[in-house]
């Protein structure tokens, strides 16, 4: 049984990439490690679907002209990963903008500080 | 070349040209914008009235985007519940719209204008999209563009814009990016033990998936409800909320609390009885769960608005609790509560937004809004203050104001499924909801004059006609009920209650 | 100053190659690994790399300000392009259904709408590519 779940360690690595990127997210206080933390999320999430699509023996799914009975890989999953890599591409650069002015306006990128200089939780 | 067979696509398409277009008519033609986003958002609510009329004459509109056939295709749905929303959507969306016209001149930084509208025709497009998905990977689509348009609304600069908000904007994007990528999993595990992305098709192969895969089905249900709960500001992951809310711009957080949530809070309806199924989810313990989340997000919402002292941060927990409303109609098995949540979306929509909106009126005359300096505007701004009772009131739930009807179909709800204890949270928070809102009314009305000589006289006309038009609906809505439960009621027996 | 002299010599000569290989990647998007995405991300990188060697000020000279506002709103061609397919009898951004010629699988002129949505989406992200570098470094430089 060991065998059986250590030869599915796609899944296996992207659980552990998962809760590492939502640990850094949520414990770590700089702003740009956060959003560090949330491209790991990110890219676990793909790995987990891209190795989810995988077929045995198949190959990159590209019709050739002149060629039939050929096994593919599924395409859905990595065309639904091309979608997810453009969104998390754009909530990053928003984030990271958001970032640039935040540490204008507070002259600090710790968001435990951001906190009381803003006046604390309310 | 039948163009009302093509409604369902051209009320997420139209926002979304029109979108695009901001940018160059901004920098090119300035007059052209307001106008243009008024326009396309009425044409999109007048597709949405048409499109409605037809579901309910002949059914639900099924469209194949590309004209590629289901499962293998796109595919856009219009049926009861969708037509609803799209109404709720496009109809409180262009409402709201015609007032931030005469915001954003005074309230708006000038550069920033043409990227307001940008954005706001943008989370029109995103919700109405939402709406309208037949696609669970459409679904995550549109929730990230209207998402981003949210996050990116929140920090619009005002003239009197605090520094807060680039804060407040950070923690909605970071707990809203989480949320979809929860979902995004969400969607992977369901996938995978079905094979399909359809709505239909995935619920049909769900019922097989269920009795191999139990746990990744309850796997994949859990991420995606901890996700849209986190969107839809569900106790207890509402934290975004009140910041978000205090340093946005009115029309901003009007647009926010009666349209984004809601569509959230419909995802979980369609989730709960279209896509999974009620015989799948009543056998897990995801009901009870959020029913008990629901019920605390009522009461806590009420108690944390009691204690503020600005007033968009009293309407923003207000807007926690009254989506408990939302969430509890959805989890009690029950025609009427199924209906009561429904048509609170409806009736919250028209509420909020008129208190939302008689604020951002306040403020745009005084730039003030603490309790304290709400002293005696009733008599300076006689029309707004008298919108903004009389939805205050209809809030608290006092017939035959619209607000009654909603919780009236709701407590008929919790006893016929005997949750007694929800009958009582609902009578509870109803007090509750006095409460504060009797505290504000008095201050408007009864409490002497204002302070200071500032100079105040009755809002623009523009910002004045939405906010009474809003006010009327929270008066005759409840009246004329009859007419959004044409479309519930049928939603409501197709989820087989 | 002789690494400068490098640095600079080789960017001027890579940057050709560069934009090339990514309109090729747009360009064969449908029938090879690539399509309008990747390929305006490389595009957008050009431009990027760029303005790190030269600075902002030569950077900007190449793709303006205005030229990335038309090119990012490029993808109202998208949507046209959608709505065609509503014209030509079918629905919303239809291929096959709508009578457009397909062509073998393997060509370039080959998927319909495919090759003109892909153009569209790499001018688009080659545009925003740059915008976002820009505005980012903009707001530091401040």
């Amino acid at each position: 049984m060991i065998i059986d779940v250590a030869s599915q360690y796609n899944y296996i690595i992207a659980s552990a990439l998962f809760l590492i990127g939502l640990y850094t997210m949520i414990t770590r206080k700089n702003l740009i490690k956060k959003i560090i933390g949330l491209n790991i999320m990110n890219t676990a999430v793909f790995l987990f679907f891209i190795s989810m699509g995988s077929v045995e023996g198949g190959k990159a799914p590209i019709v050739v002209h002149g060629s039939e009975n050929v096994i593919y890989v599924n395409p859905l999953p990595q065309a639904i990963i091309l979608t997810a890599i453009v969104v998390s591409v754009s909530v990053t650069a928003f984030a990271l903008a958001l970032t640039v002015k935040l540490y204008e306006v507070y002259g600090t990128l710790d968001s435990d500080r951001i906190r009381e200089l803003r006046g604390g939780p309310r | 070349m039948n163009l009302s067979s093509h409604f369902p696509i051209l009320i997420v398409v139209v926002p979304l040209l029109a979108s695009y277009l901001m940018p160059i008519l901004w920098r090119w033609k300035k007059d052209l914008v307001k106008p243009i986003a008024v326009s396309v958002v009425a044409l999109s609510f007048l597709m949405s009235l048409a499109a409605a009329i037809e579901v309910i004459g002949s059914g639900p509109i099924r469209y194949h985007v590309g004209g590629w056939e289901p499962p293998w295709g796109i595919e856009i749905i219009m049926d009861h519940l969708s037509a609803y929303m799209a109404i709720v959507i496009t109809g409180v969306g262009l409402l709201i719209l015609v007032y931030s016209t005469a915001y954003a001149e005074k309230m708006i930084e000038k550069k920033n204008i043409g990227l307001f509208f940008a954005l706001v025709l943008l989370l029109i497009t995103g919700l109405s999209g939402m709406v309208v998905a037949g696609d669970l990977f459409n679904l995550f689509v549109f929730l990230e563009v209207a998402s981003i348009a949210s996050y990116a609304l929140v920090t619009i600069a005002g003239k009197k814009g605090t520094k807060g908000r680039f804060e407040a904007s950070f923690r909605y994007l970071y707990m809203g990016a989480i949320a979809a990528t929860f979902i995004l999993i969400g969607i992977g595990l369901g996938y995978m033990v079905t094979g399909t992305l359809n709505m239909a098709d995935f619920a049909l192969k769900l019922e097989v998936a269920n009795t191999i895969y139990p746990r990744l089905v309850l796997a994949s249900l859990g991420f995606f409800i901890v996700g849209f709960s986190l969107k839809t500001a569900l106790f207890p992951l509402h934290l975004w909320l009140p910041d978000a809310y205090t340093h946005a711009p009115a029309p901003v957080s009007a647009l926010s609390s009666a349209l984004t949530i809601k569509v959230m809070a419909y995802v979980i309806y369609r989730l709960f009885y279209s896509i999974y199924g009620i015989q799948i989810v009543s056998t897990t313990t995801i009901l009870p769960l959020l029913q008990l989340l629901a019920g605390f997000a009522i009461i806590i919402g009420s108690l944390y608005a009691i204690a503020q002292d600005d007033v968009v941060r009293i309407l923003a927990y207000s807007s926690v609790s009254q989506i408990g409303y939302v969430i509890l109609g959805a989890t009690l098995l029950s025609g009427n509560g199924l209906a009561g949540g429904l048509l609170h979306i409806l009736h919250h929509s028209v509420m909020k937004s008129t208190m939302l909106l008689s604020v951002g009126a306040v403020m745009y005359k005084t730039g003030k809004r603490n309790i304290s300096d709400f002293q005696g505007i009733g008599r300076k701004m006689p029309f707004t203050m008298a919108a903004f009772s009389i939805a205050a009131l209809s809030m608290v739930g006092i017939p035959p104001l619209t607000g009654f009807v909603s919780k009236w179909f709701m407590l008929l709800g919790t006893i016929e499924t005997k949750s007694y204890a929800f009958t009582f949270v609902i009578l509870a928070s109803s007090l509750l909801n006095a409460v504060y809102y009797f505290r504000l009314i008095n201050y408007i009305h009864f409490k002497g004059d204002t302070k200071g000589n500032v100079k105040i006289d009755e809002a623009p006309l523009t910002m004045l006609i939405p906010i009474l038009i809003l006010g009327t609906g929270a008066i005759v809505l409840g009246l004329m009920a009859g007419i959004p439960l044409k479309l519930i009621e049928t939603a409501v027996s197709a989820f087989g209650i | 100053m002789t690494e400068d002299l490098i640095i600079r010599t080789t960017a001027r000569l890579m940057t050709p190659f560069i934009q090339m290989f990514g309109i090729y990647i747009i360009f064969h998007g449908h029938h090879s690994p690539g399509g309008g995405f990747q390929g305006g991300a490389v595009i957008g990188v050009s431009m990027i790399l760029l303005a790190v060697v030269f600075g902002l000020k030569e950077g900007e000279k190449r793709m303006g300000h205005d030229l990335s506002v038309v090119l990012g709103s490029f993808v109202l061609v998208y949507v046209l392009i959608g709505l065609l397919g509503i014209l030509m009898g079918s629905n919303f951004l239809s291929n096959r259904a709508a009578g457009i010629p397909l062509g073998r699988p393997g060509d370039i002129i080959s998927g319909g709408t495919i090759l003109a949505l892909d153009i569209v989406i790499g001018f688009w992200m080659a545009s925003t590519g740059k915008t976002l570098f820009y505005a980012l470094v903009k707001e530091g430089e401040k």
